[in-house]
C-alpha cells in the first residue's frame, strides 16, 4: 500500500469563543493548498480513498483533495494519537482493495503514526518533519514497523510540481 | 428570508433520532435517522461541498436495508415472505448497530458540527439547479415511451429530484404542498417496485404465483397514479417549459 500522511493547510488562529474544531483554512491556506493538491496528483494515480479528521481545517482540507478521489470519508481516529484501531482501519482498507491512501490530519499524531508503521514506536517521532501542507510517503503493508519511507514531501515542493 | 441558513436544527434532529434507532423498537427511529441524513446532504449539496456527502451517504445505505424491509413489511404479504424478511431486517440492523457505534459516525457528527452556516443566496442557487434537474428527469418520463418497466425507472429518478428539491426548499423556509402530494403518488409505486423484487425471495410457486398476479395490478394502479399526479403538479413545480414536452 501507498501511504500518504497529509497535514492540513494553514488555518485562522482561533478567535474569542471559537472551538479549536471549528477553526477554517485561511484564504491563503486555501490557495496554497489548492497547489499542493495539484502536485499530490502530479507524483501518482489517484487515490483509492481519503480518509480525514473532523476538525474543521482537515475537513476543508480533503475538500481540496476531492479531485483526487471519488470515496472521501471522515474518522474520528484522525482526530486522536494513533493506536490500535486505526492499524485496524488500515488493514480493513487494504482488504477492501485500497493500495493508495491519504489520511488528511493533524501533528502530532501523523508523525507518530509516521513513526509506529515504519520503526514500530513513537520514539523518534518528532524528528520528521511535516509542516502544514506536507506529505509523508509511505510504503508496506500498514502494521507497526510494517512500512517505509518513500518520501517527506515540503509542501512549497508539491507547489511547485507543475 | 434569512441570511444564513445554519445546520443546526437538522443535525440535532440526527442526534435525538440515534438513541431509537440503535434501540431498535420503533421503525420511526431509523426513518427519522434517514431523513435527517437526507436534509443533511441537501444543505451540503447547496452548500457545494463534497466531503461528507460520501459519509451521509454510507449513513443513509445501511440505515436504508431496515428501513427498506421495515416497509415492506408493513404489506399484507405471504407468510413464508414475511418471516424471511422478518430474517433479513434483523441481520440488517445488526449491521447498522455496529455501523452506528463506529468512528466513523462519531467523525460525522464531529465534522458537522463544525460547519458554518450556509448563505441563503447560495442556498436560492441551489434550489434554481435542483428545479432544472426535476425539470429534465420530468422531461425524461414524459419522453419515455419504451415500455412501462422502462417509465417506471424514469419515475423512481424523477422521485430522487423532487426528494431533493423538497428538502432545499425546506432550508429556505418553502413548504409546497404539490412536491409532497406528488411525492407521496411516487412513494407508493416504489414501496410496490421494492417489494417485487423482494419476490425473488420465495420458493413456493403457488403462493408467488398468485401474490405476484396482485402485485402487478397494484403496481399498474401507482404508475397511473404518479404520472397523473406528475402531470397535474409539473407546471407548478418547474414552470411551463415542461408542459410542452407532453
Amino acid at each position: 500500500m501507498h501511504l500518504h500522511l497529509v497535514r492540513h493547510a494553514i488555518a485562522a488562529e482561533r478567535a474569542g469563543a471559537e472551538r479549536d474544531a471549528a477553526r477554517p483554512l485561511t484564504a491563503e491556506g486555501k490557495r496554497r493548498f489548492r497547489k499542493c493538491a495539484r502536485g499530490l496528483g502530479r507524483i501518482g494515480p489517484r487515490y483509492d480513498a481519503i480518509v480525514h479528521s473532523p476538525l474543521l481545517r482537515a475537513v476543508e482540507s480533503a475538500e481540496l483533495m476531492a479531485g483526487l478521489c471519488d470515496d472521501i470519508r471522515v474518522d474520528d481516529l484522525l482526530a486522536r494519537p494513533p493506536g490500535r484501531p486505526l492499524f485496524t482501519l488500515l488493514s480493513e482498507l487494504q482488504q477492501q482493495g485500497a493500495e493508495r491512501l491519504a489520511l488528511v490530519g493533524h501533528q502530532p499524531w501523523l508523525g507518530e503514526l509516521a513513526a509506529w508503521l515504519t520503526i514500530g514506536s513513537t520514539e523518534a517521532a518528532s524528528s520528521l518533519p511535516l509542516k502544514k501542507g506536507g506529505v509523508i510517503w509511505l510504503e508496506g503493508n500498514p502494521v507497526p514497523g510494517g512500512m517505509v519511507l518513500r518520501a517527506s514531501i515540503p509542501p512549497a515542493l508539491l507547489r511547485s510540481m507543475r | 428570508m434569512p441570511r444564513t441558513i445554519p445546520l443546526r436544527p437538522a443535525l440535532d434532529d440526527l442526534r435525538g433520532h440515534l438513541p431509537a434507532a440503535l434501540e431498535g423498537l420503533d421503525p420511526e427511529g431509523v426513518h427519522q435517522l434517514r431523513v435527517a441524513a437526507r436534509r443533511i446532504a441537501v444543505w451540503l449539496e447547496l452548500a457545494e461541498r463534497r466531503t461528507l456527502a460520501g459519509d451521509l451517504h454510507w449513513l443513509r445505505k445501511v440505515a436504508g436495508e431496515v428501513r427498506d424491509l421495515d416497509v415492506l413489511m408493513m404489506q399484507p404479504l405471504p407468510e413464508r415472505l414475511g418471516s424471511e424478511l422478518a430474517a433479513r431486517r434483523d441481520g440488517a440492523r445488526r449491521e447498522l448497530v455496529d455501523e452506528l457505534e463506529s468512528t466513523r459516525l462519531t467523525g460525522l457528527l464531529a465534522a458537522l458540527e463544525n460547519l458554518s452556516a450556509l448563505s441563503a443566496r447560495s442556498a436560492a442557487d441551489g434550489v434554481a439547479r435542483l428545479v432544472d434537474v426535476v425539470r429534465r428527469r420530468g422531461e425524461q418520463v414524459d419522453r419515455e415511451r419504451k415500455s412501462s418497466r422502462a417509465q417506471r425507472r424514469r419515475l423512481h429518478a424523477l422521485r430522487r429530484a423532487l426528494r431533493r428539491l423538497r428538502y432545499a426548499r425546506e432550508w429556505l423556509g418553502e413548504n409546497d404542498p404539490a412536491l409532497k402530494r406528488l411525492q407521496t403518488a411516487l412513494g407508493e409505486l416504489n414501496d410496490l417496485e421494492q417489494l417485487r423484487r423482494r419476490l425473488g425471495l420465495l420458493d413456493d410457486r403457488q403462493q408467488l404465483d398468485d401474490f405476484a398476479r396482485e402485485l402487478a395490478a397494484r403496481i399498474d394502479d401507482a404508475h397511473v397514479d404518479a404520472l397523473a399526479a406528475w402531470h397535474e403538479c409539473r407546471g407548478e413545480l418547474v414552470g411551463k417549459t415542461a408542459g410542452r414536452s407532453r
